[in-house]
């Protein structure tokens, strides 16, 4: 026998082995199910400790000796489940017992609304295991008494006489995911819950303490949980029709653009859901007009994360949205849907696959915006280097927004004067408003259509002579 | 030895008062550079189905104000917003950009901005009287009015950073 005989038949009989260990691993019956007959599963329940904990709890009895009590559950929705150790309290009839932290950061936190499917996992000490049917329940805010209204595959609940604003919310949302489902390409296959709270301090607690401490400057009126098909919402902003429509855009997008260990872009996320916003604010703009008088203005590159404080997080929510627009605008809507898909699909990174999509890097394209709005390309040394000063700097030699070039005046009144004009004059295109018009009235004007940040307020009104 | 162990804690000692108390004088200084929002009275008297007023005042410490965003906060169970008029802090006829309180929710929002130019220092006044009703059914007790949050526009229009506020209660 030579050497390649003899190893061809080692490699043979290894194989057969394997082979036959297959089979058998098949064909013996597993005890793991839940019609074990070693183990009876008596009643089983949750209790939510809204907003900290679920307490879930499996009574049992058997004859054998109990190794470990595990929960597997999953949040629908979400990329993988968990696996956890429970507590066994041992007698007569056994009880395993595990409590779910659902507050605090990202990793524990759990929105209300959002759906699980849990199943308990007991094992003897011989390895055998039994399991209970799955279960599948809603995780659900217990200090208030909900009802809902639904149609197609959206849930609005709400608390209290409130059914008028949850049929408000329930149209828009229809409606938004009607538009931007058709801008995107795609259409909401998934269950989404949308929970209405009635008030801001209502919503507090339902809330990450991330956006519990951005209240320090602003108040968080609604917040979308792609993965989970959740929507929380403030229902009685005025301008709820905007908040929801900005909310559901974001679900659209999770799943046009979004899949394991892929995520959008936090500009190209916002940007997209202030286009589906069917009420849109204009105080953005005028932040954002703010921004490039003091050059403070973000590269796009830096804001794939959305910065930290209020008034920045304002100016990025502007500068987002008119980025959308002008690349809606100058490319149209089926690359942006093109991009979100092929970057959902594809194996390159955001940016790869946008300069895939587009043809241009993501710097080209902020500056093809910048471009068309008269503004400076952004430097080079901007990039990696936020901005930390809000120092008014020299003006730019063209001015945003198509206004005339205002003249460097090393005066920085004169400066003031000349942005005031480009600011009035957005003012004048959005509100109609004239000032030199004696039947103005500037309160009455702008309340109709609330919000308008005080800074620019304050620039508003100092427009006016002295009464 | 001994007398150098002592010697040695009173100088340590001495030293750890130094600094607790430069550390307490400058966090005093600091507090005192704040802009400070109150309600005024801090303390209201009023009976279920009648009515109160509060003032917003504002001590901007030396800073010009030329426009102001306040959100009040309140138990929609037991009291209603009514109306508020403008103080003098802003000058005779500010401009009002937002005046927003749905019923039921709780929560007021009203901004103000000077007409015409803004010189500094403002003096201390009132911002805006705020009218509630108290309602029919409203349990008897202290009930909260809080300030939640100010944005205060300086001369410039720029951003004023530190603000301090302080709520009111009312007394049914």
């Amino acid at each position: 026998m030579t050497l390649r005989e003899y190893m061809s038949r080692r490699i043979a009989a290894v194989l057969a082995v394997l082979i036959a260990a297959v089979v058998l691993w098949v064909a013996i019956p597993n005890e793991s199910s839940a019609e074990s007959d070693w183990i009876e599963f008596g009643e089983q329940s949750v209790a939510i400790n809204f907003p900290d904990d679920m307490v879930f709890t499996l009574e049992f009895t058997t004859d054998r000796p109990i190794a470990r009590a595990s929960l597997s559950f999953q949040i629908v929705g979400q990329d993988s489940g968990r696996i956890e150790p429970a507590d066994i309290r041992r007698g007569a009839s056994s009880t395993a017992e595990f409590t779910l932290r659902t507050r605090g950061g990202s990793s524990t936190f759990m929105p209300p609304g959002a759906v699980m499917t849990y199943r308990w996992i007991i094992e003897d000490e011989k390895g055998n295991s039994a399991e209970t049917d799955p279960v599948e329940l809603m995780y659900t805010d217990t200090r208030f008494d909900w009802e809902s209204v639904s149609q197609d595959n959206i849930t609005v609940h709400y608390n209290g006489p409130t059914r008028t604003r949850a049929e408000t919310v329930l149209k828009t949302s229809v409606l938004t995911l009607g538009n931007m489902g058709r801008l995107l390409d795609t259409r909401l296959t998934r269950d989404v819950n949308i929970v209405m709270y009635n008030n801001p301090l209502q919503m507090k607690d339902a809330l990450p303490f991330i956006s519990q401490a951005s209240s320090s400057g602003l108040v968080t009126q609604g917040q979308a949980y792609g993965k989970e098909g959740v929507l929380l919402i403030n229902g009685f902003d005025s301008q709820i029709e905007g908040i929801v429509s900005h909310e559901v855009t974001h679900l659209l997008i999770a799943q046009a653009g979004e899949g394991p260990g892929k995520r959008v872009p936090d500009w190209l996320n916002e940007g997209l859901a202030e286009y589906g916003n069917i009420e849109p604010g204009f105080s953005y703009d005028l932040a954002v007009l703010r921004a490039v008088r003091t050059d403070t203005l973000y590269p796009l590159v830096q804001l794939a994360n959305r910065p930290g404080d209020p008034e920045a997080v304002i100016v990025f929510y502007g500068h987002s949205r008119q980025v959308v627009d002008f690349m809606i605008d100058t490319f149209g809507p089926q690359k942006m849907s093109q991009l979100l898909r092929e970057f959902r699909d594809g194996d390159l990174n955001f940016e790869g696959t946008l300069e895939q999509v587009y043809g241009y890097t993501l710097t080209e394209i902020d500056n093809m915006w910048r471009d068309s709005l008269g503004l400076p390309h952004v430097s080079t040394e901007r990039i990696g280097n936020r901005p930390t000063s809000t120092t008014p700097t020299p003006i730019p030699t063209r001015a945003p927004l198509g206004a005339p070039t205002p003249t460097p005046d090393p005066v920085a009144s004169g400066e003031r004067a000349s942005d005031n004009e480009q600011l009035l004059s957005q003012l004048q295109e959005v509100y109609g408003l004239a000032f030199g018009d004696p039947e103005f009235n500037a309160d009455a004007d702008l309340n109709a259509d609330r919000v308008i940040n005080y800074l620019d307020l304050a620039v508003l009104g100092a427009q006016f002579a002295n009464p | 030895m001994k007398s150098l162990s002592k010697v040695s804690i009173a100088v340590l000692t001495l030293g750890v008062l130094i600094s607790l108390f430069v550390v307490a004088a400058c966090g005093d200084e600091a507090d005192d550079d704040a802009v400070i929002v109150r309600l005024s009275p801090s303390n209201v008297e009023a009976e279920a189905g009648g009515s109160f007023t509060v003032d917003v005042e504002i001590d901007p410490k030396g800073q010009g104000i030329s426009a102001a965003e306040v959100t009040i906060n309140f138990d929609p169970r037991v009291f209603a917003y009514e109306g508020m008029s403008s103080g003098d802090l802003l000058g005779t006829s500010p401009i009002l950009g937002i005046e927003s309180a749905e019923s039921g929710t709780g929560q007021l929002l009203f901004a103000l901005a000077r007409r015409g130019p803004t010189s500094a220092p403002t003096r201390p006044n009132t911002l805006a009287t705020l009218t509630f009703a108290v309602l029919e059914n409203a349990p008897s007790g202290e009930h909260e009015l809080t300030v939640y949050r100010v944005g205060l526009a300086d001369e410039e229009q720029g951003d004023v950073a530190l603000i301090a506020s302080s709520s009111a209660a009312v007394n049914l």
